[in-house]
């Protein structure tokens, strides 16, 4: 920062930024990147390059995460809602050997209550999302198919103060087929699959259908069926990432 | 009457010693108060009047018009009413104003207001006072291209030519910075405890300047101490005065009040902080860091990094964005925009060194 | 919320970076139209309806979108969450402090945390990697030292707690131990329901419920108004109440202090010592009876608690400023009683915006006082070398008074030292606390209770100090150290004409003049015309020069969003440049294998671009450090 030291710039100096001294004449056209003397930075503190580590690991979990998802508009393979890669090119986008390893985007956050790493609380999302979070949920029917739901009422929102909570917190754990503990979803979801094929969410079960029959993995590995076991996945750590995380 | 002549100022002689002796030199004399001096005998008025017009005439009496259209006398300094007597009336009256203000100085307009002078006879005026050297032309700093009068034995005010760290009008900056540093340093010293290599529980160091120089020639580098919170031996004000004006580093002696107003400035560029309302001053700095600050040129262009400054740095400061010329114009997609930035290189190249 | 168009961007790219940029439309386009139902949403964002949904439905996951469920409309509504999105970037500062802390293992609990948005503790306790102690390292993981924390892990003890939860193999975590351990120190938060509405509709729906109170309805006037506002604070923290750290502390201390005892302070800078240390050195609290590694409360959901770590982080900025002026052990001391500091303190402020220079009462910490903060003081830090000695060496008797049990963990320390001991050690405290109660930072304040010295801060105004210390760093940087005697000037008198501005600053007219000139266009300082009679003829008109903090703070804050965007933005441009290379190292068969993958010049090709990155996000961190100075502290 030294056009800046004390007192010794040129009269009317102070008015301009790109008055460098034996710099470009005023008379030139301004230039878009006028020189100038870019700054010292202090070196990484032994702190602060941890804190760098921390955060591109933090980044790199959500990046690898099953919610990270592209807007692909380039890709040339398959239909909407696969795993596909961004930017298509036809010269290096074509499947290739060593393009089986290479990272895929999803264009779809995979959400899936029961299997990836995260866990849906149902009473924390909106009403209308819970068939995207389970598919099975009808939102005319009450989940355990006993009675259809009495206008809304008492379920319009998508959650309750717990003051109000009583009757309708233990009716809601049930209904988001999710509970406390784990293996209540599963057992619910497999009870409730058997009432799919409503029309409208047809497309929704679909996906979700690809992505069972894919393992939850959207990895390039899928791009090869059976190429699974040829390659080895043995160290635990490639095709089956996800689980681990 | 004629008799009456030698009396009459005697008379007045002694009324204005009395005068002068009893009240204040601007003081507005009424007749009672003239009367009050008991050099009138018998109070007699008349008698009063003659000899007060005789101390007028001698220019040792101003008569003024006070409240109430009543008669107000003021006196007037024998030597000034010598200089009086040698004038012309017009004199007289410039000469009067100039006196009025003292060591303020007054502004040629505002005699020209005061008098009703032509221009051309109050120029004729000051030129003549000026030759006599009655008068002077003094350089206020407040008002610097003002023309201002000022009797020419008087010293201008501090208001007139801003303290001692002013010359003719202009600031010393040289004299300031020299002095300050020397009192930066001078308060350093009496606020860092040094410290010799062994941290011994001996309270009896020998602080003198032999007892420093055996230290240094065993540890490479002196190390200081502060002081516990209650120490007392911060220096004050008077005692950094002292200090100055014994250096030998001030022509003049610099008064306590100059020297306050130095230690305000070393408060304001956090080199120093006051203590209790300004009893004591404290240097933040240990004595060899305000030697190799004040020893460090400000670098221009440097091929190094600079040393840290004071105040260390921070993203905005560090960043190519912060200091970037073209900032405001940036937006990505743009002329200017991160994609095209030209400056990113050359920093990586600078601090990362490919 | 509103926010300013360099901030959306930054939290735009931020949330990019992370999840992709179907998140990021969805971000933005509810930032554009602020609140929006689904199918609205649909119209403005030209994203399918499944696109949406799972977007959506992940984002809230993420507690990047707030809603609210209407009672009137039964429609669902839609806003951005811009605080969230930002506390992206805080993430390194956040894991590194709990790590510092807490140790490695609470860091990987916290990061899994971080990663899963809100989780059920019961859920988070399943995670395989936080199964084991010892990090697995998964693969596809940067991880520079594996090798050695996998010698690491066989030279390793097995830790005192064997509660068998699931682990499979190896050392079973101190899982519950470590939540509470977060959750005492107030990092960790209860979520919610309410939590998932923005303030505004929390605020709003606390009117509606209080203002159709029948009680409330039967008041009249000033008191009905009173009573509302009152009400309404109230129920708005009811619902959003979210502390853990009060039920769950022991004695007024949170679980699990890592005690830094016989440790010098170096040993954090090597990576095996320190991770040795890790459990080691985390003391569960002797008290009750070794039960720490009990479940916490079943189905109890936690996230992240943003507002708490801001108070730690503000204090470790605290911590630097007493390095720049006092000695290290000072500092240390200092460390010390912020920690206690830190324990009673919930948030940095309690106003959303910070208040206007001069405008802002100071608020003071729990005074503390030294015997308290004793224990936590390394014994083997020398207290009484920091100081000059007085004269009068008899002043450090009898002044610490009872010195309490000694805590058993130290005692070996303590008996070789004999300097170290009793009152003495006290006394010594409070010396150093003292030292820090000068100016120029005041950083502590005393208030003598009974006799006894108990110290507290006043951050209200140490946070303030952090501000114009920030700015004055740009100034000098930009104008020179002429500036800043000029711009503390204006700041401490206010507005002054040049004559007066130059007698007490004791600059030359023509330094002073251009620094102010060069300032005003960089607009750190402003000048205001007062004519004396209606012409507003310049020879009439006095000029003031003033300096107004908010103003420039405001505007540097602005400027410090946008640089951290250009930053972010170039890493982007960077990591283009390599794009097939770097697509090459991150493929899953190289990744984590880049020894054997990679050729030599391939190898120091990806060390350029770690260490340029690198650089990079310590910059945007850097940045960081600003906006929680100008805006979080």
């Amino acid at each position: 920062m030294s056009r800046f030291s004390k007192g010794k710039r040129l009269p009317g100096a102070e008015f301009t930024w790109d008055a460098d001294p034996g710099g470009v004449p005023d008379t030139a056209p301004t230039p878009l990147y006028p020189a100038y003397t870019v700054p010292w930075t202090r070196k990484l503190s032994s702190k602060e390059q941890k804190e760098v580590d921390h955060y591109r690991h933090h980044r790199e979990r959500d990046q690898e995460g099953p919610h990270y998802s592209v807007l692909d508009s380039s890709s040339s393979s398959a239909k909407k809602g696969t795993a596909a890669r961004v930017n298509f090119d036809p010269f290096t986008g074509m499947p290739s050997y060593a393009g089986r390893y290479q990272k895929k985007r999803r264009t779809l956050p995979h959400i899936d209550p029961t299997g990836g790493p995260y866990e849906f609380i149902m009473k924390y999302f909106p009403r209308e999302l819970w068939q995207t979070i389970q598919p099975s949920f009808r939102p005319d029917v009450d989940m355990d198919g006993y009675k259809p739901m009495a206008g809304g009422a008492g379920m319009k929102r998508g959650f309750e103060d717990d003051e109000d909570d009583g009757d309708d917190e233990t009716k809601k754990k049930r209904a988001n087929g999710e509970g406390d503990e784990e293996g209540d979803g599963d057992e619910e979801g497999d009870l409730l699959d058997e009432e799919e094929g409503q029309e409208e969410w047809e497309e929704e079960n679909d996906f979700e259908d690809d992505e069972d029959e894919m393992g939850g993995d959207y990895n390039a590995e899928q791009y090869f069926d059976g190429g699974d076991d040829d390659y080895g996945d043995d160290d635990g750590g490639d095709g089956g990432g996800e689980d681990v995380l | 009457m004629a008799a009456a002549e030698p009396r009459v100022k005697e008379l007045a002689s002694k009324l204005y010693d009395a005068c002068v002796e009893q009240f204040d030199a601007d003081h507005s004399f009424y007749q009672q108060d003239l009367l009050s001096v008991s050099v009138i005998p018998n109070d007699d008025v008349m008698l009063l009047l003659e000899c007060a017009q005789s101390l007028v005439n001698q220019k040792l009496f101003r008569l003024l018009e006070g409240q109430n259209k009543r008669l107000v006398w003021r006196i007037v300094a024998r030597e000034d009413a010598e200089k009086l007597r040698n004038l012309s009336d017009d004199e007289g009256l410039v000469f009067s104003v100039i006196h009025s203000s003292g060591r303020s100085g007054v502004w040629i307009r505002n005699i020209q207001n005061r008098t009703n002078l032509h221009k051309s006879i109050l120029d004729r005026c000051l030129k003549s006072l000026e030759s006599k050297n009655y008068i002077k032309t003094v350089h206020n700093v407040k008002h610097p291209t003002k023309k201002m009068y000022m009797l020419a034995g008087l010293a201008p005010s501090e208001d007139v030519t801003g303290g001692a760290w002013f010359t003719d009008g202009v600031l010393d900056a040289n004299f300031i910075n020299s002095v300050a540093g020397f009192i930066e340093y001078t308060v350093s010293r009496k606020s860092w405890y040094e410290d010799s290599a062994d941290r011994g529980r001996s309270n009896k160091r020998i602080k003198t300047i032999n007892g420093k120089a055996d230290v240094k020639s065993e540890t490479k580098e002196k190390s200081f101490l502060p002081y516990p919170a209650n120490y007392p031996g911060y220096p004050t004000p008077e005692a950094i005065t002292r200090a100055v004006n014994e250096s030998g580093i001030t022509p003049v002696q610099l008064t306590p009040e100059s020297i306050i107003q130095l230690l305000n400035m070393l408060c304001f560029d956090k080199k120093l902080v006051a203590l209790n309302d300004g009893k004591y001053y404290k240097s933040l700095k240990d004595p060899e860091a305000v030697k190799a600050s004040q020893a460090r040129k400000p670098m221009e262009d440097s091929r190094e990094p600079q040393p840290i400054k004071d105040l260390g740095k921070n993203g905005m400061t560090e960043s190519p964005c912060g200091p970037c010329p073209s900032f405001r114009l940036c937006t990505p997609g743009g002329a200017i925009s991160p994609e095209t930035c030209e400056y990113f290189d050359p920093w990586f190249e600078k601090n990362l060194g490919f | 919320m509103m926010m300013s168009q360099h901030a959306v961007e930054l939290c735009t790219l931020l949330i990019e970076d992370h999840f992709g940029e179907l998140f990021a439309r969805i971000f933005t386009t509810l930032q554009r139209y602020e609140r929006l139902s689904l199918p609205r949403l649909k119209f403005y964002s030209r994203l399918t309806d499944r696109q949406l949904r799972h977007g959506l439905t992940a984002m809230i996951q993420h507690h990047l979108v707030y809603y609210f469920t209407s009672l009137e409309d039964n429609n669902t509504y839609y806003e951005s969450n811009p605080h969230a999105a930002y506390y992206l970037v805080r993430s390194g500062k956040i894991l590194n402090l709990v790590e510092d802390r807490l140790g490695e293992y609470a860091a990987r609990v916290m990061e899994a945390i971080l990663f899963l948005g809100h989780t059920s503790v019961s859920h988070l306790e399943t995670l395989p990697e936080l199964q084991s102690l010892t990090p697995t390292v998964p693969n596809g993981v940067a991880n520079d030292n594996e090798e050695l924390q996998e010698d690491e892990m066989d030279a390793e003890d097995q830790p005192g707690k064997t509660n068998g939860d699931h682990a499979p193999e190896g050392k079973p975590a101190p899982f519950h131990a470590t939540i509470k351990a977060l959750a005492s120190h107030g990092y960790l938060m209860r979520v919610r329901d309410a939590h998932f509405q923005s303030p505004g509709d929390n605020l709003l729906e606390a009117q509606r419920t209080v203002s159709s109170r029948s009680d409330i309805k039967a008041l009249k006037g000033k008191r009905q108004q009173e009573t509302v506002a009152s009400e309404i604070q109230e129920l708005v923290h009811n619902r959003t109440h979210a502390d853990l750290s009060q039920e769950l502390m022991v004695n007024g201390l949170p679980r699990g202090i890592k005690r830094k005892f016989g440790h010098n302070f170096n040993g954090l800078e090597n990576g095996v010592g320190e991770h040795q240390m890790t459990h080691e050195e985390i003391h569960w609290p002797e008290d009750g009876d070794g039960s720490d590694n009990t479940p916490m409360e079943s189905g109890l959901v936690v996230r992240v608690n943003y507002e708490k770590l801001d108070v730690a982080l503000r204090n470790a900025r605290f911590v630097t400023l007493a390095e720049q002026d006092a000695p290290p052990a000072t500092a240390e001391v200092y460390d010390c009683l912020l920690r206690h500091v830190e324990y009673a303190t919930f948030r940095c402020r309690d106003t959303d915006e910070i208040p206007r220079e001069r405008e802002e009462g100071e608020q003071w910490t729990v005074p503390i006082d030294a015997e308290r903060i004793l224990g936590d003081i390394d014994p083997c830090l020398d207290l009484s070398g920091a100081f000059a000695p007085l004269e009068s060496s008899s002043q450090s008797v009898n002044r610490g008074g009872k010195r309490p049990l000694e805590n058993g963990v130290n005692g070996d320390h303590e008996g070789s030292d004999d300097e170290s001991s009793g009152p003495n050690r006290v006394w010594e405290v409070n010396q150093h606390l003292q030292l820090l109660s000068q100016p120029p930072h005041n950083l502590t304040s005393c208030v003598e209770l009974y006799g006894v010295p108990k110290w507290r801060v006043g951050f209200r105004g140490l946070a303030r100090k952090l501000r114009h210390l920030e700015l004055e760093r740009m100034i000098e940087s930009r104008y020179g150290d002429v500036a800043i005697r000029v711009i503390r000037v204006l700041h401490a008198k206010g507005k002054l004409d040049e004559k007066r501005l130059q007698e007490i600053s004791l600059l030359p007219f023509k330094d002073l003049r251009q620094t102010l000139a060069s300032m005003q266009s960089g607009g750190f300082v402003d000048l205001q015309e007062v004519p004396k009679d209606a012409q507003r003829q310049p020879s009439k008109t006095i000029f003031l020069w003033y300096y107004d903090p908010d103003r420039v703070c405001s505007s540097i804050l602005e400027d410090t969003y946008k640089a951290m965007s250009r930053t972010l933005q170039r890493i982007k441009v960077e990591r283009g440049r390599l794009k097939d290379f770097l697509e090459k190292t991150e493929r899953s068969d190289v990744k984590g294998h880049e020894e054997e993958y990679l050729t030599e010049e391939e190898l120091e090709l990806l060390q350029r671009w770690k260490d340029k990155e690198a650089l990079l996000l310590a910059e945007v961190a850097r940045l960081d450090d600003m906006v929680a100075v100008f805006r979080d502290y």
